[in-house]
């Protein structure tokens, strides 16, 4: 038997946020009022609120033309502008090359064709070495210093509309909580100071701290409303004044639980349909449109002892515009089909009224094709539709579809990934199958990605450039919560070996060192998914659910 | 016409469209009294070694050397269309020396398991979705304990409960055999029914000596029995999309290995 | 669907396909263990878990997977308490498959390496090398040598070997070690055209090693109009038509006029019988290929021109009128002894003086009273010995002299003088022949009744022909067709020509009419037998059948045709049929006039030229095949080396 070297079980705040944080950090910060006027005593002993500052917490400075944030980015933190002014990009949008979307650190051809003899045959080889120190493993330190820059401010400023942000402001937090992409591009217009606050921090404190919580919520909800009523067709065309006027009447509402997952997993366990708390019901009266800002819901309708699902709704949809156009035209007509919130939604309710003042008077009539109306299509055809969903495979945005019509069981597509991943397959070939689709054991990068939370390292993120999620095993502790949350069984802990080919414990418990791996498309590997590109079949597809017409998109 | 289709029929046409320049050259050829062997011969050399570096393409998985889909379609293509360039270059089905007879001879094996191994990726995998079971090789075996385990389980809850020991001397009699490991191999790799039909007359057989309790443990015997039989579809349907490999790469090898000899003795003594 | 638990992450654990070995107790269909194999193969799943020690106790450290901590505990020691005898693990099917993959080229590679450790020339090691068997005769002649026959490499150390990969080799050197052509092997049709076609090697259209019975010499009318500029898509559509007097270049050696035999002689009454049947009585085409010779001249024309041969004689040597006698008769006496009329004048001068004696006369002063001299002869001399002689036939003052010399030195040593003087004018091949089977004894004795003035008197008649004397002639009468004397003579005679400041132009070309004359003499032979010219105007006689010497690349065989046509069921007179389907007699030709001088080539057949039409009746599209190869050969004049010959004889001794 191997002997079995040993290093600390990693505990949460073990990789802090900004390595640099100091105690004169922390005293500034506390004199800001933002935090004077926190009660420090209403946080927990275990995660007191000058812990949260210095761990999950850190300075950051940008120069004149920083780019802080890029509108499509995925990020997991808040910034709350300590001195100096920014500015927010409205419209348009800046150019891609101007932002300076830059690739992941991928490995370039060699560096792939290394792994041909770099690879180990001995499962799930770690470099320990990399744990003990952990500033060095801060990903963030490196991402910190390839910032990118606008060149000529000036111009921006005279060829785009923006608006300034100054000290005090908070932004951010739309993505980092509601795990959604950034919306707006925000850029440093002179010497500022910015404290980025990572998700969990943010969570933490909203959660202690009424103040905190109003603000959050409050221009949580301004900011989704606005900027999500500006991307909708039906207000586009509006004035900034007719905007603020709809904004105002809009309500801001959201349905399921933030975990959904794990009511959804206990239910499925327990062999029933998990609760989908009912949005909208069929034979009711509408009383305004509602827009998906988040999450999905299902559109339904009764059929026999049961309801059938037409289709859901994602981000962006609407549900209800038939109906109301009908009462505008004059004919009352009662909502034809439910809409119910699978897992946590989102929504915007814009008020009747407001809808026939501004949309139907002055833009018209705009849907031609009413969600009833797929109620027409067979039974059968919509099977995969209701199995998806029923599988909360909508969510996924680059779940593993294999066709087993085409699937000759080769595994070429488990060694391929192995290839990629030091020699360590990062799913299983087997999973849900409907007919003769098969949704593998592989991360779905999820619209929705529940395992992100409850991370305590946030070692689990999105990946800034792709948006794919991805683990950080540098600053994963092995927990678990992860793989747990999961409702798709997609994260798979696994026990470590150094590089000696031991197995590595920790030395006070003895257990073994535990890393949570998943798929992680080939993030740091030329040419994307491995998989994919190893089928010889076709058989295998990285799929977003919502666009697959095989699962209902109705493109 | 979907992206594959549409990839196979550019292939096709790519594909005769070279073998019909290749067989005019050659036809030319003899008749200006020119050597068409060099240019076929190098040509089929090339789709040789093309078709070859497939098995190297699922090596590099991890560098994007164009995706295997496409590898495959320029395998089945090419490989089809090497039997073409074979003839046209040999101008002959069996040639008189030796060891290009055993070139040809393993070059032939090699076509024929090629196409069997392909025509069986095409039908295997519709055998499988149609057992409605879906199962890892490598698994089988521990699947297949873990369902001997359970049925042994319910014999033994069987005599335990009922006193009776007529279940548990036909499962050692007869139906152990049956859940020892994989069975009725070559008949489910060709698709007959000999596992269904011998697990309905073995449950007519022992049924009539049961009472009611003792037949629902019987019944959840057939249950897994059925699971098994599934598996054991996939255990010979799975097993022969492995095996023919066993026969169609030592072949390639060993047809390289001769090719390469062919060209070197071709330059040496006739170039 | 598979049990949905089985999906949970904390219930399975990645497979591992990139795995060589799988766990022994599962390939025997038992439960597998946990771990599986070790990479390196060995079992990995002979204890559970791996105990820890916390503080002083030891922990079960059993997976999650596995079923979680057990029961028991590690025992004391430390160890798991769920010990397994170790299995044999097992490759996967992969790991084997990969196996058999390196084996398999591992095994060519060393099969071929193997037999090249073999001798040069062992059949083992030739087998991996040679590409098929060879047609049966090279087969047999490269037996002894080997590849090295052909392949020079084939002998080199390794290095060298390999490295003729990179040389280019010409086979025609090896090829012409033994086959010979009328002409470059490397050029077209080894002719010299006018125009410089390419480069040819062997191996463009013979290619061997395609097995002992395979056809290394067919080509395609295509591979034919590769070189040729004025392409022939097929014989009957545009092949050019044939020549005039096709298939003919010259006249026949032997002067027979086919009109005048078929329309004149055989059908006269006095002949019939003895006439041929048709074509095929004088033509034995059975087996014929191109050229067709005439059967002998015993078979066909001796029937009727036999009889006349004998009668064909060649006058050598006559005594010719003198002017006066020069011959010293006692020496002639003394050579000869006295003639009959000498004997009997002296028998009666001897009675007389007995007589007178007797009665008592007085006997004269005897002498032999000598006779007033009057020649016998009241010929010329004969042009063949006055040239011999170097007089002039008709020029009495001229030949007198020489010639009574020459007839005393016959009468003293027979034939040897005649021999020497054509020794002297003919050179040695003929002369030899000249005078083969002439008499000394024979000359002796013409030679002294000619000394005695006298007509020579044969002692018999002359039937079997040969070498003669008749009264005042010396004559060589053929013995039959063929003669070796007469063809000598005729030699002789066109070979013979006046030196340059000589000034005896007359008396060769008189020489020369004598022994060439068609009417009268031994000259008739050429009344048949046509005198040809060449370039440098050499004259000789076409004793023998001439085939022709044009169209080398073209062939044609009459055998083939021979059974289709049948001929020798068709009447000779039959316009339509037989032979008279290609060669038709043309009634109107001047077949003769050709004969009346030298050029060969200058003539006109007997036969109208055939024409393409008449071969594409049958030769043509979807008919009789009409490919190049059919009737025309690649090659000039093919053909072997002596020394492969030799080396056969070689073999066969051994």
């Amino acid at each position: 038997m191997a002997s079995v070297s040993m290093i600390t079980r990693p505990q949460r705040w073990d990789a802090p946020f900004g390595p640099e944080m100091t105690d004169a950090d922390i005293h500034r910060l506390t004199a800001l009022p933002e935090f004077a006027s926190i009660d420090a005593d209403s946080f927990p002993k275990h995660t007191p609120l000058d812990g949260i500052l210095r761990n999950d917490t850190r300075i950051v400075r940008y120069s004149p033309g920083d780019i802080v944030v890029r509108e499509g980015d995925y990020g997991n933190s808040a910034f709350l502008v300590v001195s100096g002014n920014l500015r927010v990009v409205i419209a348009p949008a800046l150019p891609r090359n101007l932002i300076g979307r830059q690739l992941s650190e991928r490995k370039n051809i060699f560096q792939a064709l290394a792994q041909l003899w770099t690879n180990r045959t001995v499962p799930e080889v770690r470099d320990t070495s990399r744990y003990g120190n952990q500033s060095v493993r801060s990903n963030n330190q490196s991402e910190a210093d390839a910032r990118v820059f606008l060149q000529d401010i000036p111009a921006v400023l005279d060829e785009h509309q923006t608006a300034q942000l100054g000290p005090s402001t908070l932004f951010g937090e739309l993505a980092a909580l509601g795990r959604v992409p950034r919306t707006a591009t925000i850029f440093a217009e002179e010497e500022a100071e910015l404290l980025e606050i990572r998700w969990q921090g943010l969570r933490e404190l909203r959660k202690y701290d009424p103040t905190w919580r109003k603000t959050i919520d409050d221009r949580y909800r301004e900011n989704a409303l606005k900027v999500h009523l500006k991307s909708s067709s039906y207000f586009s065309g509006l004035s900034e004044e007719e905007l603020n006027e709809v904004a105002d009447a809009t309500l801001f509402e959201s349905h399921g639980s933030f975990e959904w997952h794990v009511s959804y997993k206990r239910m499925r366990d327990q062999g029933k349909a998990d609760k989908e708390p009912i949005i909208a019901r069929e034979g009711e009266y509408p009383d305004g449109l509602l827009m998906i800002r988040a999450g999905f819901a299902r559109v339904s309708i009764k059929m026999g002892n049961g309801e059938r699902t037409l289709t859901y709704l994602g981000a962006g949809d609407t549900f209800g515009y038939d109906e109301l156009w009908a009462g505008h035209q004059g004919n009352d007509i009662s909502l034809q089909t439910s809409l119910k919130a699978v897992g946590y939604v989102d929504l915007l309710r814009v008020p009747a009224p407001i809808l026939g003042k501004y949309v139907f008077n002055k833009a018209g009539h705009h849907v031609t094709s009413p969600l009833h109306q797929l109620a027409s299509h067979a039974v059968a055809q919509d099977a995969p539709l209701e199995w998806a969903v029923e599988q909360r495979f909508v969510n996924g945005t680059q779940a593993m579809l294999i066709d087993l019509n085409r699937c000759v069981r080769c595994d070429d597509c488990v060694r391929a990934c192995a290839s990629t991943h030091g020699g360590n397959p990062r799913f299983i070939r087997h999973g849900r199958t409907f007919d003769h689709w098969m949704v593998a054991n592989a991360c779905m990068h999820c619209a929705d990605p529940v395992c992100m939370i409850g991370c305590p390292t946030g070692a689990v993120h999105r990946s800034l450039e792709t948006g794919a999620v991805v683990i950080n095993d540098d600053t994963c502790i092995g927990c678990g919560t992860c793989a747990n949350s999961c409702p798709y069984n997609n994260i798979r802990l696994v026990e470590i070996n150094d590089v000696a080919g031991k197995m590595v414990r920790d030395p006070d418990s003895q257990k073994p060192i535990m890393k949570a791996t998943k798929c992680d498309l080939c993030e740091t590997n030329p040419g994307g998914p491995s998989c994919v590109r190893a089928c010889p079949h076709d058989a295998l597809q990285r799929v977003t659910f919502q666009d697959d017409e095989t699962f209902g998109a109705t493109s | 016409m979907n992206a594959i289709a549409t990839r196979y029929t550019l292939l096709w046409v790519g594909a005769v469209a070279g073998l019909v320049i290749l067989g005019v050259y050659t036809h030319l050829a003899n008749l200006q009294l020119e050597r068409s062997e060099f240019i076929t011969g190098y040509s089929l050399f090339a789709l040789m070694i093309a078709l070859a570096l497939f098995n190297a393409r699922k090596k590099l998985a991890m560098v994007p050397l164009i995706r295997s889909a496409y590898w495959l379609a320029i395998h089945v293509v090419g490989g089809a269309a090497s039997v073409v360039l074979f003839f046209i270059h040999t101008g002959s089905i069996w040639p008189s020396g030796g060891y290009e007879q055993a070139l040809a001879l393993l070059f032939y094996l090699v076509s024929v398991s090629g196409i069997i191994g392909y025509a069986m990726q095409r039908i295997n995998p519709r055998r499988l979705v149609q057992t409605d079971l879906e199962i890892i090789y490598e698994r089988i075996p521990a699947e297949l304990s873990e369902i001997r385990e359970k049925a042994e389980a319910v014999i033994l809850a069987c005599t335990q409960e009922t006193g009776s020991d007529t279940l548990a001397r036909h499962y050692m009699e007869t139906l152990s055999w049956y859940f020892r490991r994989p069975r009725f191999i070559y008949n489910n790799a060709f698709g007959g029914k000999a596992a269904e039909h011998w697990l309905r007359l073995q449950y007519r057989t022992v049924s009539r000596y049961l009472n009611d309790n003792e037949r629902e443990y019987l019944d959840h015997i057939n249950d897994l029995a059925e699971m098994k039989a599934k598996i054991d579809i996939h255990y010979a349907c799975q097993g022969m999309m492995k095996g023919w490999l066993l026969v169609h790469l030592p072949l390639a090898a060993a047809v390289l290995g001769l090719m390469f000899w062919h060209v070197i003795v071709v330059n040496v003594y006739a170039l | 669907m598979m049990d949905p638990e089985k999906f949970k992450h904390d219930s399975s654990r990645y497979e591992r396909p990139t795995n060589r070995f799988r766990c022994g107790r599962g390939a025997e269909w038992g439960k597998p263990c946990e771990f599986g194999p070790e990479t390196t193969g060995r079992c990995g799943g002979m204890n559970e878990c791996r105990p820890a020690k916390v503080g002083d106790r030891w922990e079960c450290r059993r997976s999650a997977i596995a079923g979680g901590p057990c029961e028991n505990g590690p025992d004391a020691d430390g160890s798991c308490c769920n010990k397994h005898p170790p299995c044999q693990p097992r490759r996967t099917i992969r790991s084997i498959r990969g196996l058999l993959a390196i084996s398999a080229f591992a095994i060519v590679v060393g099969v071929i390496a193997l037999m090249l450790t073999l001798d040069s020339g062992d059949a083992a090691r030739d087998s991996i090398i040679q590409p098929g068997s060879l047609t049966g005769g090279h087969d047999n002649f490269t037996s002894a040598e080997g590849c090295i026959s052909c392949h020079s490499a084939h002998n080199e150390d390794a290095g060298d070997w390999f490295l003729a990969a990179f040389t280019e080799e010409d086979m025609t050197d090896q090829c012409v070690d033994c086959h010979t052509f009328g002409g470059d092997p490397r050029h077209a049709h080894n002719a010299n055209f006018a125009s410089e076609g390419p480069t040819t090697q062997c191996v463009m259209c013979h290619t061997e090693h395609k097995g002992e019975d395979a056809d290394i010499k067919s080509m395609s009318d295509a591979q034919c109009n590769a070189c040729h500029e004025n392409s022939i898509d097929s014989f009957s559509s545009n092949h050019p038509a044939f020549g005039a007097n096709f298939p003919h270049d010259r006249r026949t050696s032997v002067q027979f006029n086919h009109t005048s035999h078929l329309s004149k002689y055989f059908v006269d009454k006095r002949y019939q019988e003895k006439a041929p049947e048709n074509c095929t009585s004088c033509h034995s085409v059975d087996t014929a290929a191109k050229a067709v010779a005439p059967a002998s001249f015993e078979e066909t024309c001796a029937t009727c021109h036999n009889p006349a041969i004998r009668e064909r004689e060649l006058l050598v040597l006559r005594l010719p009128e003198f002017e006066e006698d020069l011959i010293d008769r006692e020496a002639v006496s003394e050579a000869c002894g006295p003639t009959m009329e000498r004997w009997e004048l002296l028998q009666e001068q001897i009675t007389e003086i007995t007589d007178a004696i007797e009665a008592g006369d007085e006997v004269e002063n005897f002498e032999v009273e000598e006779e007033e001299y009057e020649a016998v002869s009241l010929e010329e001399a004969d042009p063949i010995s006055a040239y011999l002689l170097g007089a002039v036939a008709d020029d009495m003052e001229s030949y007198t002299e020489p010639m009574q010399e020459f007839i005393m030195r016959l009468v003293e040593e027979g034939s040897a003088p005649l021999a020497e003087l054509v020794d002297e004018k003919a050179n040695q091949e003929v002369s030899a022949a000249m005078l083969s089977g002439l008499n000394s004894e024979l000359v002796k004795r013409v030679a002294c009744a000619w000394a005695a003035n006298l007509e020579y008197e044969a002692p018999t008649e002359n039937e079997l022909g040969g070498w003669h004397g008749e009264a005042l002639e010396l004559r060589y009468a053929p013995t039959g067709h063929d003669d070796n004397v007469v063809k000598a003579w005729m030699a002789f005679a066109l070979a013979s020509a006046a030196e340059e400041d000589a000034g005896d132009a007359d008396v060769v070309e008189a020489m020369q009419n004598v022994i060439l004359d068609r009417r009268e003499g031994a000259g008739a032979c050429t009344k048949c037998h046509a005198i040809s010219e060449d370039e440098v105007g050499a004259r000789t006689v076409e004793w023998r059948y001439q085939p022709s010497d044009a169209r080398p690349f073209t062939t044609y065989s009459h055998g083939a045709h021979i059974t289709l046509l049948n001929p020798e069921g068709v009447n000779l007179m039959d316009p339509e049929d037989g032979c008279n389907t290609c060669h038709k007699i043309n009634e109107e030709a001047a077949y003769q006039e050709a004969f009346d001088q030298g050029d060969p080539h200058t003539f006109e057949s007997n036969f109208y030229a055939i024409q393409k039409k008449t071969c594409a009746q049958c030769h043509s599209e979807g008919q009789v095949q009409q490919d190049c190869q059919l009737c025309h050969v690649y090659h000039a004049d093919p053909g072997f080396d002596l020394r492969m010959v030799e080396n056969e004889d070689a073999e066969s001794v051994d």
